[in-house]
């Protein structure tokens, strides 16, 4: 055994261990926190201004668009547990083509002969591959989501539903075990926002919530959501399973 | 140009975050410590963002910087920040036990009693999985100063192992780049 290993074995805990030890949401919360404290500060805002002066309008380049301004959550109303940009649209302004073969639900959003706003794959391991090129028809990809086992609530917004609540009050770790990106990284897919969901475990008496919405900070502490859009912010939570939110 | 950095902060703090706290957490054993290296870290990362370098040397860059914000924890120097009460509480919540493995007694008073810049580099080394480029990164020093000093570290951690005949191989110096 060399020294390497050796003192491998003497750390007191390992990356894996520490990134369980913190919830995905207590995480996003301080990643909203310091990006809203610089935010503020006074060389940012006139940046800003200075910005929004030369462009007129807030510019975007053709791979960023949808992170629509302040890409985190900020606030109570929306629990980010892990924060991901979606995918980046193909040059023109085109979806770029799925390479996921032979999904088993397409559906096409309207104004689109060819391309699949998400797809939905079941994988031999029980793991479900999701694929979001479009935010479009969030009702459709949760019902096909708990046609295929997947006790899931879909928003087309950085909030879930009015009538769910967080499970156990935000008080839960949701790691890497239930839900994560497709490159396990955080780090966007050239095919859009994909994400692989281990249904087996999502917590009973829970609901696994993802959204995916344009976002925007108004003032400290304070966030409106924007409409849906290609590229925008996904947050992911666990919503307590009553009645009322199921069925929202 | 906005919305680009804040992306790419976005993107450095998924991909790097469990690192960091995984650093900090082996080497203090308070979680308002861990918690505040975390944060001043990437509060640091997100107000020097340009200076930030791209690819394999992010991280030990975010090394270095976390290391410096221990440093001033060590000196007192460092204020409590209010950043991330939730992680902060979470982080109290978890026991994290900081006994040697049974077998290893032996080993782990031998590192403890090395010098503080030996146990350093060689906790780069064995705990961070750094070559010498990139713990040269994150020390600040060139990197035939971090080769030279991970060896002599090495040399003197095999002179202080209890049995160093049965236990110890030294361990080639690794160059990952």
């Amino acid at each position: 055994m060399n020294d390497d290993a050796l003192l491998s074995r003497l750390a007191p805990v390992t990356d894996e261990q520490a990134a369980a030890m913190v919830s995905g949401q207590a995480f996003s919360e301080l990643a909203e926190d310091i990006i809203l404290i610089e935010q503020h500060r006074p060389s940012a805002i006139q940046a800003r201004k200075r910005a929004r002066h030369d462009g007129g309008t807030r510019r975007r380049h053709p791979w960023a668009v949808g992170t629509a301004g302040a890409a985190l959550a900020a606030g109570a109303a929306v629990a980010v547990a892990m924060i991901v940009t979606a995918g980046q649209p193909a040059p023109g302004g085109k979806i770029a083509p799925t390479k996921t073969p032979v999904p088993r639900s397409q559906p096409t959003p309207a104004g689109s002969a060819a391309l699949d706003a998400w797809t939905v794959t079941e994988n031999s391991d029980g793991t479900v591959k999701v694929t979001i090129r479009e935010m479009k028809d969030p009702a459709g990809l949760q019902a096909k989501l708990r046609a295929d086992g997947v006790r899931v609530v879909v928003t087309a917004s950085l909030a879930w539903p009015a009538a769910c609540s967080e499970w156990r009050a935000g008080n839960f770790r949701m790691g890497g075990q239930v839900i994560q990106t497709e490159n396990r990284t955080g780090l966007p897919s050239a095919d859009g926002t994909e994400l692989l969901i281990k249904p087996s475990a999502i917590p009973a008496g829970a609901l696994l919530w993802f959204g995916i919405g344009g976002h925007d900070v108004t003032r400290f502490g304070k966030s409106k959501n924007l409409p849906a859009q290609p590229g925008g912010v996904m947050s992911f939570a666990y919503l307590t399973a009553t009645q009322a939110c199921t069925s929202s | 140009m906005t919305d680009d950095i804040q992306r790419r902060f976005e993107q450095v703090y998924a991909v790097h975050r469990a690192a960091i706290l995984g650093y900090a957490l082996r080497r203090t054993g308070s979680a308002d410590d861990a918690a505040d290296v975390i944060a001043e870290t990437f509060l640091t990362a997100w107000r020097r963002i340009d200076d930030m370098p791209t690819g394999e040397a992010t991280r030990p860059w975010l090394y270095g910087v976390a290391r410096r914000v221990l440093a001033n924890q060590r000196r007192g120097e460092q204020r409590r920040t209010a950043l991330g009460e939730r992680l902060r509480s979470e982080l109290a919540a978890e026991p994290c036990d900081r006994e040697p493995p049974r077998g290893l007694e032996g080993v782990a008073a031998a590192f403890r009693g090395l010098a503080d810049s030996d146990r350093e580099i060689l906790t780069l080394a064995g705990w961070e999985g750094l070559d010498p480029g990139q713990i040269a990164i994150v020390l600040g020093c060139s990197r035939n100063a971090a080769r030279i000093r991970l060896h002599r570290a090495r040399r003197r951690f095999a002179g202080a192992l209890p049995d160093a005949k049965a236990t110890f191989t030294p361990a080639p110096i690794r160059e990952n780049s």
